[in-house]
């Protein structure tokens, strides 16, 4: 309040402004940097630790430090310990039952999620851009899409065995819809502009689907092959416990029933990290692919 | 009905196309009743021309030029380009939509998109791909941009990438929808530029769809001022300023204020 009643002073009889720190040019000043919008203040470092992603994962290494402590505390053939899990999966995953089981698995279930791909996007774009084959395919498709996959578990084992053209059939049926669905609705929505666009610029019919309608689709294609993904796995080991012969779901039921907890567990870290590597190397192909929509989602923020 | 002058076909070497309408018609049928589009028009433009086509909102300016693209057919009269019926998007013609961020294809570059023009082309550029591209990146001043995507652009550049694209096809007829009118004032003039260059250059019919009054008189030969509510047809207006034109030179010209005057009255009236 000095430099105000100074001012006062230099202004004689000049009227006082209601608002007297404003009309010190000087504490102006400071209430405007104050003004400038800046980052909030700090976070306290264990409020700030709760937003990191490391948290997580300390988390979760904690709640294996509590089982170690418990099954080594307990010593019982139901638990087994974290590092005899470690220790065994380590020893087993370069060779033997377990190795095979997991590639066995994993090729069962590329071959049907590859099946299911090509199928679904041909019969999801067909579906959304000819009336023809809407009406031809809507109304089966409708039927069987509800139907849960166990279902037809049973059904596809009497017509073809318990072999790998069942197993395929299964996960190439179970991924279908997620694809198909995500592929119709992503075809039947290019805007009107663009298709104008491509008949404009007179592109034939295969032309506008190939140059135009596909990659316009494909993050909603995007979007139904990694829920595919993730689908065809539980599949590809559900079937595999169920026809009772091969792959990491039948590897998991021999070690249920010969009560190697040790080994069950290790067959369920496996499929746990093949379900992981799986969805990161997926995303890393959707990066590369659809970059261009990621870039434009961003710039449209 | 103010002027309806016939401008005699311009003297430059010219492989524009010629259009003409005859007593067109759009009509839009909806359940409960039908509305009219557009009525009774029947114009004659001749290659090589620049013709815009000016009216308030709702006049039908905008159907007008979807059924020149082919897009959508008349619903009563006939349309012809070099002489043959348009029923549908006719080859020899390209359109630059009002908006551009659907029109370019996203998951392409710039070059990329210019490269989809020169294959679809209605008459195909011989030579090298990659100095084609730069040559009508250059006509729109994007050299530098080729290797960017669109939306990494701004609005009027992206623009300016659908007209490279555009004339990458070496139409005979570039329809223009509201082009610019989703630009800014500055990226606008600039647009308005690189279409007159263009369109002196290849001799190109341009009809170019306007609601603003100075960028037609700016830069057409002719401009079709139709009535409100698709009444059709309210004047066509000869422009004769000299050209080429300049965004400064041009817009101060006593005669270029005469054009204005005269249009604004004609459509705020």
């Amino acid at each position: 309040m000095t430099s105000n009643s100074t001012l006062t002073g230099s202004g004689g009889t000049a009227p006082q402004t209601a608002v007297a720190p404003a009309a010190d040019p000087r504490s102006r000043a400071v209430g405007q940097r104050r003004a400038v919008p800046s980052s909030p203040p700090r976070r306290p470092w264990y409020l700030r630790a709760l937003r990191n992603r490391l948290f997580g994962w300390l988390v979760f290494a904690a709640a294996l430090v509590v089982w170690q402590r418990y099954a080594t505390a307990h010593p019982s053939p139901k638990y087994a310990s974290v590092s005899d899990v470690a220790t065994d999966w380590w020893s087993q995953i370069g060779s033997g039952p377990l190795l095979e089981a997991t590639l066995q698995t994993l090729r069962t279930m590329m071959i049907g999620y590859g099946i299911a791909a090509a199928l679904a996007v041909l019969a999801g774009v067909l579906m959304a851009r000819v009336r023809f084959i809407y009406v031809l395919l809507e109304p089966p498709l409708e039927l069987l899409r509800p139907m849960p996959i166990s279902a037809i578990i049973p059904v596809l084992i009497l017509y073809l065995g318990i072999d790998d053209k069942m197993k395929i059939t299964v996960v190439a049926v179970g991924a279908f819809f997620h694809i198909l669905l995500n592929a119709y609705s992503g075809a039947g929505s290019t805007h009107r502009t663009m298709m104008d666009t491509a008949r404009t610029f007179g592109l034939s019919w295969r032309q506008t689907m190939t140059e135009v309608v596909v990659p316009a689709a494909a993050p909603a294609i995007f979007v139904g092959l990694r829920s595919a993904l993730a689908a065809s796995l539980v599949i590809a080991v559900v079937v595999g416990m169920i026809a009772g012969n091969d792959g990491l779901g039948h590897f998991l039921m021999i070690e249920q029933q010969s009560f190697q907890v040790t080994d069950l567990i290790v067959g369920a870290v496996t499929v746990a990290m093949l379900g992981y590597l799986l969805n990161s190397a997926f995303l890393l192909i959707e990066r590369r692919v659809l970059h261009w929509h990621f870039g434009a989602t961003r710039a449209q923020d | 009905m103010t002027t309806l002058t016939h401008p005699a076909a311009a003297d430059s070497v010219v492989t524009g196309a010629q259009l003409v309408l005859e007593d067109v018609w759009k009509v839009f049928s909806t359940s409960r009743h039908d509305v009219t589009a557009l009525r009774e028009l029947s114009l004659e433009i001749n290659a090589g021309e620049f013709v815009a086509v000016v009216g308030r909102s709702g006049c039908g300016k905008s159907t007008l030029l979807r059924m020149l693209t082919g897009l959508i057919p008349p619903s009563a009269g006939r349309i012809t380009l070099g002489g043959r019926p348009v029923d549908g998007p006719p080859r020899e013609a390209r359109c630059v939509f009002q908006d551009y961020a659907q029109s370019l294809l996203p998951w392409k570059t710039v070059g990329g998109n210019v490269r989809f023009g020169l294959r679809h082309a209605y008459e195909p550029s011989s030579g090298p791909r990659d100095e084609l591209v730069a040559h009508y990146l250059d006509l729109v001043g994007l050299r530098h941009a080729a290797d960017r995507y669109p939306w990494e652009l701004s609005g009027g550049m992206q623009q300016r990438a659908a007209i490279a694209r555009a004339l990458a096809a070496r139409p005979r007829l570039l329809l223009m929808d509201e082009a610019f009118s989703g630009v800014d004032a500055l990226s606008r003039a600039k647009l308005q530029d690189v279409v007159l260059r263009a369109w002196a250059e290849a001799g190109l019919t341009v009809v170019f769809v306007t609601h603003d009054i100075d960028e037609a008189v700016y830069l057409a030969d002719r401009i079709v001022v139709l009535r409100p509510e698709g009444h059709g047809l309210l004047a066509d207006l000869r422009v004769d300023l000299p050209r080429p034109r300049g965004q400064v030179s041009t817009r101060e010209l006593p005669e270029f204020l005469a054009y204005r005057r005269e249009l604004l009255q004609l459509v705020l009236d």
